[in-house]
């Protein structure tokens, strides 16, 4: 279940946002519910701590920087309390901190307050992006294809199947994992951490993980794997045999 | 050598000056007025009877002092000098042997004839003469010491330092396998301990001098863009001055639409007055708004001066800092060094983009509890990037010399265990996020 929370201080603006979102056709066309508008973070999170359900949220936090506890804030203890959830920052354009925002609260999409025709748009996005994230999620969540990874109070959801390959970092104790379009260097362990991950993955090296997905060539006899993206890896020669044996077996 | 005629004590002294005079001038540069030459020749006559009596290290060192004295650049003269005198030896042994094979007389036939001598001196001079030439064409093929880079001063005295050492020891062995006169040995000894004395004191001024040029260079850096800081902060206040003036004509010119319900000219007015106004207070220098929240000087500093090199290539920044930061565990220098080669990257890529209205790089620096992130991002118009070639040394995405910046980031990055660099490349926008833990 998409449950839906508002929470913005100033009246008109808490009602206009919630009459947008009950006149949206595709909510009552999915599995979207409509939980509440509240005026202060107090009552929105009193009301999370109450509810343990495995339910994902879709938020749409007032972001004003000068109040007591800010938007900011309770974004941030919402990100904390449901990892998972959307957030959808509605704030003001001389407020708006993208970088910031994206980093530590990691928003679906942003509402600009302004005309309303525009925020009618805007709304309307983010609900349909949340919509299609979340079908996107339970689909992941079936197959087990999600794997977390974090460092210190960073988070990071990885669908495995974007994963090309994982190496030791020059830190002990710390991973780097090469996805598609990005790098990341969370903590972790080359040989735990092949045991969480699904058997299209394989740990060819003390150093490295590779998913055999994104294999281009092995060079038997130099010892070499090299992926598509044309990064070369030694193979351990106890691995060697096993790893052509997994290749062929895909084929 | 028993017979001490005076046509020997003339001959040995005549020879002996030549050596000298050969060895002394040919490398460092002298400029000879006719005093300071009848003063040198002086010198290198009295410094001959000086060896003649056995008193070669005084002679020697009389001598590399009087060249300090003649070349602009004294130490590096005396330096120099000391080399030469040094090959003079070492040459003075290469030759005679040499000469054995070439004329068939040994040492000691030669020794004991003056007519051998001055056959073996005609072979000695010239030689001598081109090998020092050569060696100064060699040295003036580099650039001169003083407009090298202290570095590169240093790093070749060390290597000089280490060559004269072989020197030494080679020559001792030598010296010690032919049995020469123990006094000849010790004065060559001294004359060596000298040349390392010399390179130690240079050495230790050049590494001061790298040093403070150092400190100087950073402080005259900041002190300039705090300068400019405190300028561009000054015209943002007198902007806001004139805003607050304008502001208050505006309220008062509503007024009267409101009082005299002109409503739709109220909103024209609204709109062509009153809008554009808002739009170019924002505009103005919208960076350097949140760059107060910045503490750590150094960061401030290079932060400010990227910004206004990406403005003056036509290049927009915004920069957040939303919560002040006031320190960061790691070194000033591969601090500023990792910012400044991220930005670099970001301006030249950003610059590539033809719509100038696209060209944005956003700046943003994260106080944590457990530490800062700084995130550095930029549109580009590549369609792809390989992330994995990213982290490989040298490369590059705009050809061989671009490679170096990224090759810098992953050796900071190796030598600090407290900081990590995301990469990412979505959607035509390229981020780093460099984290650094406390």
């Amino acid at each position: 279940m998409l449950n839906i929370y508002i929470c913005e201080d100033e009246a008109p603006q808490r009602d206009f946002l919630q009459e947008l979102i009950s006149s949206n056709q595709n909510i009552q066309n999915s599995n979207t519910s409509f939980v509440g508008a509240y005026e202060s973070p107090a009552d929105l999170i009193n009301l999370l701590n109450k509810q343990q359900t495995n339910d994902i949220g879709l938020y749409f936090l007032d972001i004003d920087l000068n109040s007591e506890m800010d938007g900011f804030e309770l974004a941030t203890y919402i990100r904390k309390h449901d990892p998972r959830g959307f957030i959808v920052i509605v704030t003001t354009h001389s407020e708006m901190l993208p970088l910031t925002f994206e980093y530590m609260i990691e928003p679906l999409g942003y509402i600009i307050k302004g005309s309303s025709t525009e925020m009618e748009k805007q709304l309307n996005a983010c609900i349909d992006k949340a919509i299609y994230r979340y079908g996107i999620l339970i689909e992941l969540a079936k197959n087990n294809k999600t794997i977390k990874f974090n460092r210190g109070t960073k988070n990071y959801y990885i669908n495995t199947d974007t994963i090309q390959h994982i190496t030791c970092s020059h830190i002990p104790h710390v991973i780097e994992v090469f996805t598609v379009d990005s790098i990341i260097q969370p903590r972790g362990n080359i040989s735990e951490l092949v045991k969480l991950l699904p058997s299209n993955f394989m740990q060819i090296s003390r150093e490295t993980i590779v998913n055999l997905n994104f294999i281009k060539e092995v060079d038997k006899e130099n010892h070499k794997l090299i992926l598509q993206n044309n990064a070369t890896f030694n193979i351990s020669w106890r691995k060697q045999n096993e790893l052509i044996k997994a290749i062929e077996k895909k084929k | 050598m028993t017979d001490l005629s005076i046509e020997y004590i003339l001959f040995s002294i005549l020879t002996n000056s030549i050596v000298m005079w050969i060895t002394m001038t040919t490398i460092p540069r002298i400029k000879f007025t006719p005093k300071t030459f009848i003063t040198f020749v002086l010198c290198l006559i009295l410094c001959s009877i000086l060896s003649l009596c056995n008193l070669i290290y005084p002679s020697v060192i009389i001598l590399v002092i009087i060249i300090g004295i003649f070349t602009s650049n004294h130490l590096i003269g005396m330096i120099l000098a000391s080399i030469s005198y040094v090959i003079c030896v070492v040459y003075n042994y290469i030759a005679l042997t040499l000469w054995q094979y070439i004329a068939g007389v040994t040492q000691a036939h030669l020794m004991s004839s003056m007519i051998n001598q001055t056959c073996f001196y005609l072979f000695f001079f010239p030689t001598l003469y081109l090998i020092l030439r050569g060696i100064r064409w060699i040295i003036d093929k580099f650039p001169r010491p003083d407009k090298l880079s202290h570095k590169t001063l240093g790093i070749s005295l060390l290597i000089l330092l280490l060559v004269c050492s072989a020197i030494l020891v080679a020559n001792f062995t030598y010296e010690q396998s032919k049995g020469y006169p123990a006094e000849l040995m010790s004065s060559n000894l001294k004359l060596f301990i000298l040349l390392f004395a010399l390179m130690a004191i240079l050495i230790t001024i050049i590494i001061i001098m790298v040093y403070k040029d150092a400190r100087t260079n950073i402080e005259l850096n900041e002190l300039e863009h705090l300068k400019q800081y405190t300028e561009e902060v000054e015209n943002m206040y007198t902007s806001l001055r004139r805003f607050k003036h304008d502001y208050a004509n505006i309220l008062f010119s509503m007024k009267h639409y409101i009082e005299t319900a002109q409503y739709k000219e109220l909103n024209t007015y609204y709109d062509t007055q009153v809008i554009p106004l808002v739009t170019s207070l924002d505009a103005s220098s919208p960076a350097l708004e949140l760059l107060s929240n910045m503490k750590v000087p150094e960061l401030k500093s290079i932060l400010y001066f990227k910004i206004m090199e990406a403005s003056k290539q036509n290049i927009s920044t915004t920069l957040e800092v939303k919560w002040s930061v006031e320190r960061i565990n790691l070194k000033s220098i591969d601090l500023t060094r990792m910012v400044g080669i991220l930005l670099d990257n970001a301006i030249e890529e950003t610059v590539l983009i033809t719509d100038p209205s696209k060209r944005l790089i956003s700046i943003s620096c994260i106080q944590k509890d457990t530490g800062v992130t700084i995130i550095i991002s930029n549109p580009s118009e590549k369609e792809h990037i390989n992330l994995a070639d990213i982290r490989k040394d040298g490369y590059s995405t705009k050809g061989n010399n671009h490679g170096l910046g990224l090759s810098n980031i992953n050796e900071i990055l190796k030598k600090n265990d407290n900081i990590y660099l995301s990469t990412s490349f979505v959607d035509q926008v390229f981020t780093q996020t460099l984290d650094i833990d406390d």
